[in-house]
């Protein structure tokens, strides 16, 4: 299980893989006001970016490695 | 039309002339001439496509232009691989010209697929890296073409500091291993194939930036399909194109790379603060530049760039000024353009300084001045000048602004866009079109940025002078050739006309009854006279009718020398297609009947006919097989040949083969001519599908192919010789619309019976018949000729009539080939009628072609001999 649901808040964890997105986005569905946390994230399929980029998920941490922080803010710093 | 309307209906006629000249090629692959318009017309339409927003478009044309560019400059041969590439490069655009005329939006699967068309042709000029790259390094131009580089939106996504590293970067390298701007779009599918692109992308090599994007608005998250990839990664790398190129080897087309001059990362950004202070700043700075007081410049920028805020347009000008002083310190135009980007705080056109350096440096910007720009030009000036008097002028302004606006992107000459819009704007407020077309004369007439070809302007103004007249009658030309009407609409008058007929047929009879029941004999004169002048304007507006319904028989033969072109090869055999007589033409009907019979037995003859080359040349033929389509006229038939030099159908084959199916006795097949035996390919359920050895094979199907052309009331024959070749004959009526029928007489009941059913109409004597057994015969010009009667053959108990001479009517009609005779009552009159199959429960009387109605309000029933006589 990589990643981690609290009442509002996911927590991305080392690499989530591909299998992951579909309860992301069942979790993304379900829950009103949800945000994402990728402090401890070091890769995620894009499939799960793209749940996250489709569901305009606020981001509460940035990933610690810039390079990957650099490109998912690319992608959700507008909803940010 | 639209300029739109009109762009697609072009783009389709160049599509056809593409297709066909590559089909030229394909023998005469030498042909310079040829090879030239074929590169023109894909220059033409890339041009075209450039004005409308359609990458996908241009992109492929752009690669097709690219390599028809070689070819015709002798460095890459004519290959069938290249005309492979060709062929689908234009089914691709002829797609897109669909979903443009459907107004759909390009789904993604498009653009993949123009990426892969796009890089399978650039394969095909060399994939030589190092010439590419320094092939690339020396044009630093090329970005400029719309669809190749990226935008300067898209490198804004690129945070200033590190667009500023990658300048570093870029100048420290040198010219020779530019950065490269890639786009990667992963397909669709890709995660069902385990693929990460995201991966993929990350670990780009030399990886400056990278960036993810959708690639269209996201659907509501209940609607969301998260394992189809809509995401689109771009990356700035500065490793070399070979590097990447093997990097994303096995994406290649879903990759387009481009390299980046240092100069298209030169892009400031702000905001409007501390305008004043920008303005004098420049004044002072293009002096400095000019008197080449390079030092004094930055020590000024720096000093400036401490007061100012640091959000403002000048903050980051300057930041990019002292960057420049200290890597490109000789690019003097390079300054001055960055200066001057004060004056308006929009970025500099990196493009037009490009080109303008190439050009002083003697070698004109890659933009040959394209003829179907002019021709655009004179376009717009047209409907300019048009507008200028007539209402509606705003509207037609609008359209000349967008187009306007198009040529000029598509000719990089950005900097000229707020001057159009400018004199677009007086235009509006003036309501005359005036100003634009003084805008017009001042930038594409006077031999300005874009027209640099000093032929233009002489053009333009002959165009504008004495060319308005000629141009506007050319317009209402091809307006009157266009005229595309709902084929609902012309059956619709079809069947009026129909009835129109049956109801001028209607006086004679009023003027009979006039006469017979009212003795009004004037009367019935005027009438039948104005019978007459009817009858005439209503045969008129028949023929006019089926005139609108013809179509040249080239509607059906254009699609077969890509078909046979396709098939031969797969099958590994060498066909020469000649096509003759395409502009015959018939009935729409007749020639949609032509399209599957005509396939059927092309693919016969190209799977079964020809011979593998290695067999021809043993039996002394050119490897070439020769494959004839023959389209002629004959009377009110038009007739179609098809012919091949194959191996020919083999009777003593046939034969067996159809003892085999016991469709006939062998007593009878130890008789039959070899043409009758050839013929039994024909008949209903023989087949060679179990591969007889040596055996043509032609059967597969033809009877399949026999009555779909007897449904159009056609005919079919077939001649063939052993070893030398086929010849099938097809033969059917210019319209179906009209059938003239004779009206025979019999158990005192009228029947139509077809004209082309008739050989002909003859009176035998009483005596003449004899009667073998069950069966009658007469001897008609010295042969045998077996006689039914009407009557019996309807189930009518009464023998036929005689008349006073003690004579027969007996209509000769073919049957199976062989004519028979048929004894009928007396013969009437032959009309025109329109022939109404039979529906509903009388569908299933097979012994009646159909039904007419008749001048008088009766019902003629029209019969099939065939049918009957079987």
């Amino acid at each position: 299980m990589t990643i981690e649901f609290d009442s509002t808040r996911a927590r991305l964890l080392q690499t989530v893989g591909v299998d992951d997105a579909e309860q992301l986005l069942e979790w993304l569905q379900r829950t009103p006001g949800a945000s994402v946390d990728f402090e401890l994230c070091t890769h995620l399929h894009p499939a799960n970016l793209q749940v996250l980029m489709a569901g305009a998920t606020p981001v509460c941490t940035w990933p610690q490695d810039p390079l990957l922080a650099a490109w998912l803010q690319s992608a959700l710093h507008e909803q940010s | 039309m639209t300029l739109l309307e009109q762009f697609v209906s072009e783009t389709r006629e160049a599509l056809h002339s593409i297709s066909a000249m590559l089909m030229a090629l394909e023998s005469r692959p030498d042909d310079t001439d040829l090879m030239t318009g074929l590169f023109r017309v894909v220059h033409t339409l890339k041009g075209n496509s450039g004005l409308f927003d359609y990458p996908e478009m241009s992109k492929v044309l752009h690669a097709a232009e690219d390599v028809m560019a070689q070819v015709r400059q002798g460095e890459l041969g004519y290959s069938t691989a290249l005309a492979d590439g060709l062929l689908d490069t234009m089914d691709f655009v002829g797609r897109l010209c669909d979903a443009i005329e459907l107004g759909v939006q390009f789904d993604a699967s498009c653009i993949a697929d123009a990426g892969m068309l796009a890089a399978r042709l650039r394969a095909l000029i060399g994939v030589r890296h190092d010439d590419a790259d320094a092939a690339d390094a020396a044009a630093p131009a090329a970005p400029c073409a719309p669809p190749a580089g990226p935008s300067a939106e898209a490198l804004y996504a690129i945070a200033p500091a590190l667009r500023m590293d990658a300048y570093r970067h870029a100048v420290d390298a040198g010219p020779a291993r530019p950065l490269h701007w890639l786009t990667y779009l992963p397909d669709e599918q890709c995660f069902f194939q385990g693929d990460d692109p995201f991966y993929q992308a990350r670990n780009t090599p030399e990886l400056l930036w990278g960036g993810i994007a959708a690639i269209a608005p996201w659907p509501a998250l209940q609607d969301l399909d998260a394992y189809r990839c809509a995401l689109q990664f771009t990356i700035l790398s500065a490793a070399p194109r070979a590097e990447l190129e093997q990097y994303y080897r096995y994406s290649a087309e879903q990759v387009r790379l481009v390299p980046l001059s240092p100069l298209d990362l030169v892009l400031p950004q702000g905001d409007a603060s501390a305008r004043t202070q920008a303005r004098l700043f420049m004044l002072d700075a293009l002096d400095l530049v000019h008197e080449g007081a390079l030092d004094t410049l930055a020590d000024r920028a720096r000093a400036l760039r401490e007061e100012v805020p640091a959000t403002s347009w000048l903050a980051s000008v300057l930041e990019w000024l002292l960057l420049l002083l200290q890597y490109e310190p000789d690019h003097r135009e390079a300054l001055v353009a960055l200066i001057e980007s004060l004056h308006d705080d929009t970025a500099p056109s990196w493009c037009e300084l490009a080109e303008r350096e190439a050009a002083r440096a003697g070698q004109a910007p890659d933009l040959p001045q394209p003829e179907p720009m002019t021709e655009l030009i004179h376009a717009q000036r047209r409907v300019l000048q048009q507008a200028q008097q007539a209402a509606g002028q705003e509207g037609r302004s609008n359209a000349v602004v967008t187009a306007l606006a198009g040529i000029l992107r598509a000719r990089g000459a950005l900097a000229l866009l707020p001057g159009l819009d400018g004199a677009a704007a007086t235009a509006r407020e003036l309501g005359s079109t005036a100003p634009l077309l003084a805008w017009m004369d001042v930038h594409f007439g006077s031999g300005g940025l874009v027209s640099p070809d000093p032929d233009v302007p002489a053009q333009v103004q002959a165009a504008s002078v004495s060319g308005a007249a000629v141009k506007t009658d050319r317009r209402q030309d091809d307006t009157a050739k266009s005229v595309k009407v709902d084929q609902a609409k012309i059956d619709h008058l079809m069947s009026l006309i129909g009835e129109m007929v049956v109801a001028k047929n209607a006086l004679p009879y009023v003027a009979n009854r006039a006469e017979a029941v009212f003795g009004a004999r004037e009367l019935s004169r005027e009438i039948k006279n104005h019978y007459l002048v009817i009858n005439r304007i209503v045969e008129e507006m028949q023929g006019a009718i089926m005139q609108v319904r013809m179509m040249p028989v080239s509607f059906v033969l254009q699609r077969f020398p890509r078909l046979v072109r396709d098939i031969s090869r797969t099958l590994g055999k060498q066909v020469d297609l000649v096509l003759e007589g395409e502009d015959t033409e018939a009935d729409k009907n007749i020639i949609e009947a032509l399209g599957d019979p005509l396939m059927h037995i092309v693919r016969n003859s190209l799977d079964h006919g020809f011979e593998p080359p290695g067999e021809r040349a043993a039996c002394g033929k050119p490897a070439h097989g020769r494959l004839t389509i023959r389209a002629s006229q004959e009377a009110d038939r038009v007739v179609i040949d098809i012919e091949d030099d194959g191996r020919g159908i083999d009777p003593d084959v046939i034969k067996r083969k159809a003892g085999e199916q016991g469709l006939l006795a062998p007593a009878a097949l130890a008789c039959i001519s070899e043409q009758d035996a050839i013929n039994l390919v024909f008949a209903a359920g023989f087949s060679t599908a179990d591969k007889v050895s040596d055996l043509s094979g032609r059967g597969v199907g033809m009877d399949v192919v026999r009555s779909a052309v007897e449904r159009a009331n056609g005919t079919i024959s077939l001649q063939s010789q052993k070893g030398v070749g086929t010849r099938i004959r097809l033969s059917l009526p210019l319209s179906m619309a009209v059938s003239r029928v004779i009206i025979v007489e019999s158990g005192g009941q009228r029947f139509g019976v077809p004209m082309e059913q008739v050989l002909e109409t003859v009176r035998v004597a009483r005596t003449a018949v004899h009667c073998v057994k069950q069966s009658s015969t007469t001897v008609l010009r010295k042969r045998v000729l077996p006689i039914r009667t009407m009557n019996g053959l309807l189930g009518l108990s009464e023998s036929p009539r005689l008349n006073d001479q003690d004579e027969f009517a007996m209509l000769v009609v073919r049957f199976g080939g062989e004519p028979v005779g048929l004894l009928v009552d007396s013969f009437l009159e032959t009309v025109d009628i329109i022939l109404k199959p039979m529906t509903g429960l009388l569908a299933g009387l097979s012994a009646y072609a159909g039904s007419a109605l008749m001048g008088d309000g009766s019902v003629l029933m029209v019969l099939d001999t065939k049918e009957l006589i079987q």
